[in-house]
Order: structure tokens, then sequence, then C-alpha cells
């Protein structure tokens, strides 16, 4: 049995070897094949939601002392999982709002949120989101994020996706509540949710 | 790298980490917010299929459930899974499958870490005392009961799992971590992460522990003490927008104590001895995932790993394996994953009298295609997946496992699926190569005689279909509940044949062979079911109770004389299991865990049923700094938690413990 096993050893390597390369060859002209065939498409999710991150930041104006000087850069916080990928950096990289430079800041549990000025919950803090929300209450955050319910929950803009678009609400009495202003411009492209809005 | 795809392809879990930047994103900033509100964006489907709408019966154990569990190794946080079976043997061995068949060297479960396979072709299983790394690393454990072999393969046939760790951007800074308990003496991990350039992260750590003997079940040490020390890193870098690679590995040495069977002659009876054994080992492995569109994305990996054990029988594996996969979405319709593998395990043994192989040496090689189709019948409604994998082993040439799965979303917060899948499990190393002298002893007239069990190099493969239906529901955003229930037929199980005996002078004395050899004489079915809930009971507890039945019903095929595989499979695990665990957020950044396990009775070898209690407070102190203390076992002083059938290794007492650590991030 043993010399039996061995031949079949020995051919089962050659065999083994071919059928390797045949694979790498197969495998590098499939990658030239998609690389030709491949269409532009649109941008993802995400990429319009840090386009739309960075563009509220242009319709929102922050509490007085929300900035410790006027050099001071508005700072974009991510909790939980970032979704953006590097986007969101090469999105604001040398842009400016009202002569201030963005700058993101990567949060962890536990840190000191309200030195945000915009606070990104993401969808993988869903189970603390109420925790979060409740540590920048009042602090002139504006928060968003794209869990469902956030703008019902006190969060102050909400991500929704439909039908392949990006859309937002905002929860007006959250706003409020953080003191922040936010343009009537921006209102009327959102949903608006929040007692205050019936008052306007 | 596999594993990242085909799990997001299975799960769909991970597409959100997958799309990266398309149309430049500088472009996308100088858009008013009037035009950005009419940007069509591509990459809906793929983030919409959330594992709650997944056609298998999946467990994700979240970095946070890793934290809550108070568990300081992966045999004891897959514990939390309904329907895994986890029996620790000695503080160094344990036996973990899905649905039924456990043992120490079960052999239906495929487990992967970051993608990669580390099961082990020589016996078909996985060494957990060397699958380790930093808990804190560890992203999320997706893990699928039932088969998964269209996809993963021969051996996926009772489940798969698999361990994703972080991203090395995920982990930046620098994390110290330390503790000590009475069955601890010392465990601690130190790890680094930080940027090379704009593109490129990285992390580096070192993890340690020791563990100490655990008592013996006659009394006294059980000889089973360990520690391992091990480093690893991992680098991930976007060489273009595109591109995106991966470098990993580690490598590790430690040496552990067990009590191992040993025989001086074959006219002596086997002694149970106390032997030291130094494992080494370690794995590198490289990924590149191109995309070349929002819709399609590739991914080639290449990996080498090698590990030694140097025990009664000295063994050492190198594999070296290629991974591509390609997945390809049409229309929002259908959604198409393909790919090739190609594996090549090299295994070196030296046995002794007791345990040796012929050939001694052998070199594995296993070829694997799969493609996977995932139809969208109805948008949002209704899904049809379908998808088959054909491989070529060494031992039985082609084998294929084909899958049709379908889910059904009647609104949005329920999900109903079912599936039907044929998995094969073909032969290991272990069936067809390895020879076991039992105790020889002397019959009525003087004769020598000597029981063995033979290898059988012409082992055919195991068959098994899986019948699954399962059932999500979000009753409330606070309440959820997933079902699943089985029917599992299998055909050529392996047996254990009495042969004719045989005289026989080698080795000396000359000796009646009383041969056993293996067979594919039995079949049977499974049934069972599982089920677990998660109930946020206002902000502060959560609770999530657990419960699996699963029944073994095994019948040998006319012909066979085995005498024991039946009795040893029906009872490999327990008939009914239950968990509870619950989770208390309490004010001032602390958290109170407490985790109990029912499992019941296992028949063969018996070990009477037990529940285990873990609890443990964990407090933030600030930012950087925690602090918790778990008490594990904490119901019995000592207790029997698992026997291996062969006898291959003493069982030994689980005990009372507990550990305090200190987590320091800066």
């Amino acid at each position: 049995m043993g010399i039996l096993k061995r031949t079949q050893h020995c051919a089962g390597l050659t065999f083994h070897v071919r059928t390797a390369g045949f694979f790498v060859a197969a495998s590098l002209a499939g990658i030239l094949l998609y690389s030709i065939a491949s269409a532009q498409f649109g941008p993802s999710e995400y990429q319009v939601k840090a386009a739309f991150l960075f563009n509220f930041t242009k319709f929102v104006e922050w509490p007085e002392g929300s900035f410790e000087d006027q050099q001071a850069p508005i700072v974009l916080g991510i909790i939980g999982d970032d979704p953006f990928d590097g986007d969101l950096a090469r999105m604001i990289a040398g842009q400016k709002v009202e002569g201030r430079s963005l700058m993101i800041r990567r949060e962890r549990w536990g840190e000191d949120l309200r030195r945000c000025q915009v606070l990104f919950v993401s969808a993988s803090e869903q189970e603390h989101s109420s925790r979060i929300l409740g540590s920048v209450q009042s602090a002139g955050v504006l928060t968003v994020s794209d869990m469902e319910g956030f703008a019902e929950a006190g969060g102050v803009i909400e991500f929704v996706t439909h039908d392949s678009h990006v859309h937002f609400i905002v929860n007006l009495d959250a706003a409020n509540q953080n003191r922040l202003h936010v343009s009537a411009k921006l209102l009327a492209l959102a949903r608006v949710i929040g007692h205050s809005q019936a008052e306007r | 790298m596999r594993g990242q795809i085909l799990a997001a392809v299975l799960l769909s879990g991970n597409f959100a980490s997958l799309c990266c930047a398309q149309a430049p994103p500088e472009k996308l900033s100088s858009m008013s917010i009037q035009d950005l509100l009419n940007v069509e964006v591509t990459s809906v489907t793929k983030t919409q299929q959330k594992i709650s709408d997944t056609a298998a019966a999946v467990y994700v154990i979240t970095q946070e459930e890793i934290q809550n569990s108070g568990a300081t190794n992966i045999p004891d946080l897959l514990r939390m899974v309904p329907g895994m079976d986890v029996g620790q043997i000695n503080s160094n061995t344990w036996a973990i499958s899905a649905r039924g068949f456990n043992g120490r060297y079960a052999d239906d479960l495929m487990v992967l870490l970051d993608g990669r396979s580390i099961y082990l072709p020589s016996f078909g299983g996985v060494y957990w005392d060397v699958l380790d790394v930093p808990l804190e690393e560890i992203e999320r454990i997706e893990v699928i009961r039932g088969p998964g072999g269209s996809i993963w393969g021969a051996n996926a046939v009772n489940g798969v799992i698999n361990i994703i760790t972080k991203k090395a951007s995920e982990t930046k800074g620098a994390m110290v971590e330390a503790g000590a308990g009475n069955q601890q003496p010392g465990f601690g991990s130190i790890q680094y992460g930080g940027a090379a350039g704009r593109e490129t992260d990285y992390r580096i750590y070192s993890k340690y522990f020791s563990e100490s003997q655990l008592p013996g079940i006659t009394g006294g040490d059980g000889a089973d003490g360990w520690n391992v020390l091990r480093g690893g890193f991992r680098v991930d870098s976007k060489v273009s927008t595109k591109d995106r690679l991966t470098l990993q590995g580690d490598i590790y040495r430690g040496r552990e104590d067990q009590t191992a069977k040993f025989l001086a002659s074959i006219d002596s009876s086997v002694q149970s001895i106390d032997m030291g054994m130094d494992l080494s080992g370690g794995f590198l492995q490289v990924s590149w995932s191109h995309e070349f569109s929002e819709r399609s994305e590739s991914t080639l990996s290449i990996g080498y790993e090698r590990y030694t054990r140097a025990n009664i029988v000295n063994e050492g594996e190198r594999v070296f394996n290629m991974d591509f996969q390609d997945q390809h979405s049409w229309k929002q319709r259908q959604s198409i994953v393909w790919g090739v593998s190609a594996y090549d395990s090299a295994i070196t043994t030296n046995g002794g009298l007791a345990v040796s192989f012929n050939p001694a040496s052998i070199t594995l090689p296993l070829f694997g295609a799969f493609a996977q189709d995932e139809i969208a019948l109805l948008r949002d409604r209704l899904y049809l997946t379908a998808g088959a994998r054909v491989e070529h082993d060494y031992y039985n040439g082609f084998g294929w496992m084909p899958t049709v799965r379908t889910a059904w979303k009647p609104t949005r917060n329920d999900t109903l699926w079912a599936a039907v899948s044929r998995a094969i499990n073909s032969p290991n190393f272990n069936e067809t190569a390895m020879r076991l002298n039992f105790t020889g002893f002397i019959g009525p007239n003087g004769t020598l005689f000597v029981p063995a069990l033979i290898d059988r190099p012409d082992v055919a493969n195991e068959l098994s279909i899986d019948y699954e239906i399962g059932y999500r529901t979000t009753v409330a955003k606070e309440f959820s509940i997933d079902l699943a229930a089985y029917y599992d037929t299998y055909s050529g199980l392996a047996t254990e044949e009495p042969q004719a005996p045989v005289f026989d002078s080698q080795p000396s004395p000359a000796h009646v062979l009383l041969p056993l050899t293996y067979g594919n004489l039995m079949h049977g079915e499974t049934h069972g079911i599982e089920g677990f809930a998660t109930w946020k009971i206002g902000d502060r507890l959560t609770l999530s109770p657990g419960y699996t039945f699963e029944q073994i019903h095994m019948h040998l095929d006319p012909g066979s004389q085995d005498a024991g595989s039946v009795a040893d499979s029906e009872g490999s695990s327990p008939v009914s299991s239950a968990q509870l665990r619950a989770h208390v957020a309490l004010p001032r950044g602390i958290a109170w865990d407490t985790n109990a396990y029912f499992v019941g009775r296992i028949e063969d070898p018996l070990v009477p049923s037990y529940t285990r209690l873990d609890t443990g407070i964990t407090w933030r102190a600030g930012e950087r700094l925690s602090f918790s203390v778990f008490g594990q076992n904490l119901l019995n002083k000592e207790r029997l938690e698992y026997v291996d059938t062969l006898g291959s290794t003493a069982s030994t007492l689980v005990k009372r413990s507990a550990y305090a650590k200190v987590k320091w991030e800066f």
C-alpha cells in the first residue's frame, strides 16, 4: 500500500503544479477582462453622505464659544466604525468654510464628544446612540447619523437612503436644543420634524 | 480573504466595507446640496442586505459581546452561539462542533481567520489551542451553522466560523492589557497601531498567557498547564483608489502539558504519561483586492502557514494556499460570486508504537472552484440563491456541493428562509494513514492479542443532504427573535469494522493482530432547532436567551460489524442546551455581565449535565482606562466537561476561577 500511495502522491503533485499554473493564468486573464469591461458607475452611498456632511457645515451656525478662536478648525467627529473609508478626508482636504479649515477626529467611547462641531454616529453605535446623544446634549454639536429613527430619537440630522438617493431629515427641536442655527436653505431641502416646525 | 468576501456574499454583512472610491470625491464636494439630492448612488443593493436577510442560520459575535463575555479565549466565545457544542477536555484541549458529531477530532467544521482556512487536512479539524489573536482585535466572528460547502468546500459540513479582525486603521494608538487570576497566573497583550504615509496603516501586537494545570479526574493535578507567546502584525494599504493590499502574519511558540497514551512494547499495557509538548508555528498572508466598479470586485490572496507539535507523535504541517474570487452584481437584480482555490498541504509525522502513520509524510493537493448567484426575484421581498462548488481532493477526486437557498421578506421586519444543500466530508490523513495499537492482552491459551485500528487508504467521502428553514423577526426595536430548524441525512459515515485476526511477527513479540479498519457503513439523520432572542429592557438591561435542541439517529448499513460508532455519534452532543446572558449598563461607566450556560447530559462517554455561570464587572475609568473582574464556572468547584472518545488525551476538571485585568489605551 505504501508504494502505491507514494506513486499517487507524485502524480498528484505534478497535477497540482500544472493546475495551479492554470489557475494563476485564468485569474490574471479574468482580471484583465474585467479591467477592460468595467464601466463607470455613480459614486457610493457614503461618498455622497460625506459630501453632505461637508456641505452641512456651510449651512449651520454654531453657538458662541464653540470655537476657541477665529482660526480653530471645524471638527468632524466620527464615532464607531468609519464608513467613509478616507473619502471624507480627501473631500475636506484644503477646504475652508467661513475661513475655517476642517478636520476629522476619530472619536472613541468615553472621550469628550463635545469638542466636535459635527458628530457622525456610525451605524455600529446603534446600541449606544441614546447615550451618545445624551453626552452632547446642549453642547452645540451637530449630530448626524444614518441609523433609522435617529432624528426621532433626538439626533439633529438623519440620512435616509431611498430609491438609490440620499435624503435627510432635520429635527428642528434637536437643533434648537443644541443651540444650532440651521439655515432655511438647508431646511427647504430637508424633511423637517419637531414641534418648532409648527410654530414657524 | 476568501471569507471576507464570501462571508459578505452569504452574510452580506461586509459589503459596506468593500465598496469604496469611484467618482472622484473632490467632484462631489463641489456639488450643492440640491445636486447631491439628485445623485444616484450605486452601492445601495450592497449595503441593503443585512445579516437579518440571510438565508442561512447565522450568528454574529460582535466585539461588544466579546468584551461582555469575559472570555479569554476563542473556544469560550463560541459558547454563546446557539447550536455550537463546546466541550473543554482539559486546560488546553477542546472539542467543538456545530449540530452534533462533536469530538476532539471533530471534522465537520470549517474555520477561517480573515478568510484564511485554518482547518487542517491532517485530521480535518482545528487545533483550538493555537488559534488565537488578541480578542480586542477581533471585529466580529461570523458563525454559520449548517452546510457551507457550496462556497467553502468539503468539511464545511455542519458549520463555518469566520473570525474577522479589525482593519489596521481601526486600531491606532497603543494598547496594553494585563491580567491574572487563579487559573491564569498571568496574561497580557501589547498592541501598537500607526500610519505609514497617508494610505497605509499598520499594527503590531504581542500576546502571552500562561494557564495553570486543572485538577485531575482521580485527584491530584491534571498535568495540563500551558503557555503561548505570540506576535503578529497587519498592514492595510490603499495602493490606489481601487486597490487594497493587506499583509498579515503571526508567529507563536508555546509549551503545553497533556496526559497522553504511551506504549513501550506491544506486550505491555498502555501507560498514561505526562508529556510536555512544544508548539510552534505561524502564518503569512497577502491579499490584494481590486475594485473594477461599484458592482464588481476581485480578491486574490496567497498564504503560507506552518506548525509543529512535538509530542508522542511529532507532527508538522505546512500549507500553501491561493484563492481568487470575483464578485459582480447586475442591475441590482443579480449578484454573482465565483472563485477558484488551490491548496497544498504537506504533513510530516514521526510516530511511535501507539500511534504511527503510513506513509509518515504526505502532500495533499486540493483544488476547488465555486460559483453562486443571488437573484432578487422581487426586490426587497424575495431572493433566490443557487450555487455549487466542485472540489478535487487527493483521495477521492471530484466531489460537488450544491445549494439552493431562498429568503422571503413578507414585511420589513420578518424574514423567512429555507435551504437545501449537499455537503461532503472528504477523508483526512488520520483516517487514511493512522495506525493505533491498543493495549495488548494475553488470551486463555497464552497467546498475545493486539487490537489495533488500522488506516484504510480508500476511505470514501461521507455525504449529507441538509434541509433547513428559519425565521427572523424584529418584534420591536428592542426585541428580536431568530429561529432555525434542520433535518439532515447522512450516508457513508465512517465506521470501525473488525477484520479477520492475523498472525503477525512484527512488531515483536509475535502476536495475533485483531484489526479494526474504517468502513463507510453508517447512515442516519439528525434534526434540531436553535433559537435565540435579544431583548433590550430600557436603556440599561439587555437579555439574550438561547436554546438548542439536537438529536442524532444513526444506523449501521447491512454488513457492518461496527460496535461503537452509533453510540459514539449519537452520544457525542447534548440533546438540550440553553443559555441566558444579561448585560447591565450601570452609571459611571460600569457594566455588569452575567452569562449562564446549561449543557445537557452527554451520553458517550458519559458527562452529566452542567450549568456554567460566569459573571463580571467592567469599569471604564475615563477615556482610556478600564478595569474588569470576572468569575468563571462559579457554580461548581470542579466538574467534568468533555471526554475524548479515543482517549487520546486525558480529561481534567474545569474549575471555579476568577481573574482581574486592566486595559490601558494611549
